[in-house]
């Protein structure tokens, strides 16, 4: 499978877990990138192409929020699609990162066969729309 | 942080475990002091919203760390080093768990912000333990123990 999936996430542990229900969605190991925060993920998209990024929110350096209107103010970065991984709960503040293009969540903790199944549906839903 | 149910919470705490490193744990046999005098690490994170601040801290034994790091590393116990992997695990439960509480604090409704996880020491464990907060532990089926101590800030 051809897709490129960016991990973000500053546990290495998740990332890890992350990985490996990636990879069983079968996504080859080599289109898969981590990155610790919000900027290092704005730095590995400025870097190389990128469909997929599975975004955590509380993270130091910048979380998850900041990087979503960073991404959000790049107009090359529009067809990425975002899925939030993370234990953020608070229907207000999910339902403020919608406008940013997020339109997948997975709360923390999950099984890896949730992330896997929420990966694939990712592979098969349209791309956001352009601003 | 009155309404946090610590009965409900420790029930959400072992489903939790159960999804992010498959391990099953039972409310534990030892008290408080009896799993900080052993060989752990602990991690804190604060939860603030509103006028209420509340520090959560969590104490895991080594045996504990290895299980949940193997398992969310998809590796076996022999290959976890425990000062290399141990405080990430710590960190990840932290969180994780800090998760879980803040949904019990309400926070699906309630604007609660979950801070940045980090290690601490032993001392300060105790004190907060100390500190006359909710304590709750728990035994996993390999032995390992959790500690998860939450109070007031």
């Amino acid at each position: 499978m051809n897709y490129r999936v960016l991990i973000v996430d500053d546990s290495p542990l998740l990332r890890a877990t992350a990985r490996r229900a990636v990879l069983q969605a079968g996504v080859a190991d080599e289109n898969i990138r981590e990155a610790h925060d919000g900027q290092q993920a704005l730095e590995a998209l400025a870097s190389g192409p990128v469909d997929v990024v599975l975004l955590d929110v509380n993270m130091p350096v910048m979380d998850g929020y900041e990087f979503l209107e960073k991404k959000a103010a790049n107009p090359l970065l529009a067809g990425v699609k975002v899925a939030l991984v993370t234990t953020e709960v608070n229907e207000q503040r999910l339902r403020g990162v919608t406008s940013l293009g997020v339109l997948h969540y997975l709360r923390k903790p999950f099984e890896p066969e949730q992330l896997r199944a929420l990966v694939g549906e990712m592979f098969s839903s349209p791309r956001p729309e352009q601003p | 942080m009155n309404s946090v149910d610590g009965d409900v919470f420790q029930e959400a705490v072992a489903r939790a475990l159960e999804r992010m490193a498959f391990v099953f744990t039972a409310p534990g046999h030892d008290n408080a002091r009896e799993v900080l005098a052993g060989p752990v690490m602990h991690a804190r994170v604060g939860v603030a919203g509103g006028d209420e601040t509340v520090v959560f801290c969590v104490t895991a034994s080594h045996d504990f760390l290895v299980e949940v790091a193997s398992a969310m590393m998809g590796v076996e116990a022999a290959a976890i080093d425990i000062d290399q992997h141990g405080p990430a695990a710590a960190i990840e439960l932290a969180s994780t768990l800090g998760g879980e509480l803040v949904m019990a604090m309400g926070g699906k409704q309630r604007s609660l912000r979950l801070g940045l996880p980090r290690i601490t020491d032993t001392g300060e464990a105790r004190r907060l333990v100390d500190a006359g907060g909710a304590v709750r532990v728990l035994e996993s089926d390999g032995g390992g123990r959790l500690l998860l101590n939450w109070v007031a800030g």
